[in-house]
């Protein structure tokens, strides 16, 4: 696909791109509580605001609905609950127009219609911004449709979180090495 | 070889067994080294693609893709597919396929755009981004070489442990595995020259986004390059499990009126939300 270029000089982006989110001021900054509920360190963390602010620029310049990536879509959740923030400077100020968020209604009507969104919005971001989006921020459909939104909030304090590859690698490592035991048991027994 | 039948069973197993790693790499090794150069080309043709990237059953996956996700073929009974809409065929084969009648699995269609995919691997030859017919069958037999003497030599000792009684089982299901890595190098063979493998990841390198989420008028170009893979998590989801099943078993329908979960309209410029 043919490249438009960066939006460099698109004051819209110029506003985006040297927007703060969130009072400067707090001891908890909008990046930092945003990195602390998802789990992420912190380069991940400003890159995925970075793609918040390149999808409220589609947003806002498409003449189509956009859908944003699960991580994208967690940089909006959070930063809808500064509502001061959002509505009274962000929307009003920065972006020119009021950017509302719509979950799905379900069904494969829904799915279907969120899935065409999502395509078309990389599509978008491949022509406006002349590279495609990052993978590890915009993953594939099947991810994105089938395992993120799976996911749920947990409390540290009452379950105990495990990559599923080192529990899978664990269990079978416990189980390797009873083996073991046994037969050494039973070769010196 | 009275130097081989002077080992002990164990060592000779051992001997067999870094022989077999060594032959896999030989199998590998082998093809990657003396694969034709060819010609340095470029691939737009979406059937091309396909040809290249995965022959017979990736064109068929393609084309078919291409269709589905333009609702001119749906899914029907027993994992077969069926014409809905006849008139947005755009290519030969699109055309071709969208006067089938009655339900119809992917290999019939395999059979019906048989000649199509042979003209387009002609081409491809022709263009040196393919290897000749006769080039192929010569690589294919010498990668399978290594395979070869290493069986003759560990049959000859399991005739030779076997006339003096020693027990061989292990052995014979080495040789056993010696002749399914051979018969795998013979099958599972890349047709490409060395041009069309780079013509291939070129177009891998540039499609990363259509890897990730095609938009209906991509759907077949990215099964072209990636295979029906892409499709997974897409509204085409059931092709892609038809191809699996090969058109004959396997399950369809996406089902899930839930799996959506949280997916997000932004909607703006004006379009609300």
């Amino acid at each position: 696909m043919s490249a438009a270029g960066p939006p460099a000089f698109d004051p819209l982006w110029k506003r985006l791109e040297a927007y703060s989110i969130g009072p400067e001021t707090a001891t908890l900054s909008f990046a930092s509580r945003l990195a602390r509920e998802n789990r992420w360190d912190a380069g991940f963390t400003s890159r995925a605001i970075l793609e918040y602010k390149r999808f409220c620029y589609l947003a806002v310049t498409s003449a189509q609905e956009v859908t944003p990536s699960d991580a994208v879509d967690q940089v909006w959740h959070l930063h809808l609950t500064y509502s001061r923030d959002y509505w009274g400077e962000f929307c009003q100020n920065i972006l020119g127009a009021d950017l509302h968020h719509g979950p799905t209604a379900g069904g494969a009507a829904e799915k279907s219609r969120f899935y065409d969104q999502y395509a078309a919005t990389l599509g978008a971001y491949e022509h406006v911004f002349g590279e495609p989006p990052p993978p590890d921020i915009w993953p594939a459909a099947g991810r994105r449709f089938g395992k993120d939104p799976r996911a749920f909030r947990v409390n540290p304090d009452d379950v105990m979180v495990l990559e599923r590859r080192v529990a899978i690698l664990g269990a079978v490592g416990w189980i390797a090495l009873g083996i073991a035991i046994a037969v050494i048991v039973g070769v010196l027994f | 070889m009275e130097f081989f039948a002077s080992y002990t069973g164990s060592d000779f197993l051992a001997f067999y067994a870094i022989m077999l790693a060594t032959s896999v790499l030989a199998g590998i090794w082998i093809p990657a080294f003396l694969r034709e150069e060819g010609r340095r080309g470029e691939l737009s043709d979406v059937e091309e693609i396909a040809v290249l990237a995965g022959g017979a059953k990736r064109h068929v996956h393609a084309v078919t893709s291409s269709l589905f996700a333009k609702n001119a073929l749906t899914e029907a009974s027993k994992h077969k597919l069926r014409v809905a809409r006849t008139e947005v065929g755009e290519s030969e084969s699109e055309r071709t396929v969208l006067t089938k009648v009655g339900d119809f699995t992917l290999g019939e269609l395999r059979l019906t755009l048989r000649s199509r995919r042979m003209a387009i691997e002609a081409a491809l030859e022709k263009r040196g981004l393919l290897m000749s017919s006769r080039d192929l069958t010569a690589l294919r037999w010498v990668s399978v070489i290594p395979y070869a003497v290493l069986f003759a030599i560990g049959l000859y000792r399991q005739q030779a442990g076997e006339e003096l009684g020693e027990p061989t089982g292990f052995l014979v299901g080495l040789l056993a595995l010696t002749v399914g890595f051979a018969i795998w190098r013979l099958l599972a063979f890349n047709p490409r020259t060395q041009a069309g493998n780079a013509a291939l990841k070129q177009l891998e390198d540039r499609s990363s986004r259509l890897k990730r989420a095609p938009q209906a008028n991509e759907a077949g170009y990215a099964v072209a390059i990636f295979g029906t893979g892409v499709l997974v998590g897409t509204p085409w989801e059931p092709l892609h499990a038809i191809q699996r099943s090969g058109g004959d078993a396997g399950s369809g329908g996406d089902g899930s009126d839930g799996g959506c979960g949280s997916g997000c309209g932004g909607g703006c410029g004006g379009c609300g939300g």
